[in-house]
């Protein structure tokens, strides 16, 4: 069975502010807990998997969103981290607007199907006003947290 | 020259198989893919609130399935690709993405989202109708 876009955040992985401010860098910070973790056994592979996605196609997909992802044995297992940015940062988004809300996925090569499937869920989930404004507001983890699980539920 | 393809999807077969060659004829030219999927809204929303939310959510949901699993395609091949969400009325959005990419070539499933003619008749561009790969001799299932 699938699992649901909240069950796949690691607590350690919800960045409330991002130090970095471009994209390789954020890329780097939202990576670290995941590795510590032990959800990604190369860090460098990872980054660079996702770094070469990103040079072919854009994953800001506007209202200040963008959801890099990566498939690729870097990873052990389907795995999301989720960092804010006040200043915003550059994810070449279609609308030309910088991201402030950005979640990293990380999966392996064989689990296509739970990877596009995530980033379904996960897209259609940030369109919605009600998630990014209570995600731009949240003060804690655990209210990030509790505001994915109750959108998710619909 | 052709760089920029718009490729317009819908969840029927042929679009699948418009996709593929969408993203074989990109690799060859190197040009860019833009995909796009509208999504059309309710018509009567007869059913209480949550579930008619319920049901926006799910087809949404399939949408991103479709557009992720091309640009998956898509990245295997290095082929560029932009994903292009567009809820609202198909004849309108399109419109809109023509005006705003204003692509060299559009791909569009043979039973796709309007009428061949009238897609025909909005696209400035040249428009490639591809039909579904038919099945293997002696496989019905996809008769």
């Amino acid at each position: 069975m699938l699992k649901k876009v909240s069950e796949l955040l690691p607590r350690s992985a919800i960045i409330l502010e991002l130090n970095a401010k471009e994209k390789e860098a954020v890329i780097k910070e939202l990576a670290a807990p995941l590795v510590q973790a032990g959800f990604i056994t190369d860090q460098a592979q990872f980054v660079s998997a996702i770094l070469r996605r990103e040079n072919l196609e854009s994953t800001g997909i506007g209202f200040g969103v963008a959801i890099p992802h990566a498939r690729t044995n870097a990873a052990v297992s389907t795995v999301l981290a989720f960092g804010r940015s006040s200043t915003g940062v550059d994810f070449s988004s279609l609308d030309g607007k910088p991201s402030h809300l950005i979640f990293l996925i990380a999966s392996p090569e064989t689990m296509k199907r739970e990877y596009i499937w995530t980033l379904a869920k996960l897209s259609s989930l940030l369109r919605r006003d009600e998630v990014r404004n209570g995600l731009t507001k949240a003060q804690t983890v655990d209210e990030v947290y509790s505001i994915i699980e109750r959108y998710e539920r619909y | 020259m052709i760089e920029k393809i718009l490729l317009w999807l819908n969840t029927t077969p042929a679009a699948r198989t418009a996709a593929t060659w969408t993203i074989n004829l990109a690799q060859r030219l190197s040009a860019r893919v833009y995909a796009l999927y509208v999504l059309p809204p309710e018509v009567k929303p007869t059913t209480p609130r949550t579930r008619a939310h319920k049901t926006d959510t799910k087809k949404e949901e399939e949408a991103w399935e479709l557009l992720y699993e091309v640009e998956d395609e898509a990245f295997a091949q290095d082929v560029r690709i932009s994903l292009l969400f567009e809820p609202g009325e198909p004849r309108e959005r399109f419109g809109e993405i023509i005006a705003s990419y204003n692509p060299d070539l559009v791909v569009v499933g043979a039973d796709g989202p309007l009428p061949l003619a009238e897609i025909i008749k909005m696209s400035p561009q040249p428009v490639v109708f591809v039909k579904k790969i038919p099945a293997p001799a002696g496989n019905n299932k996809e008769d």
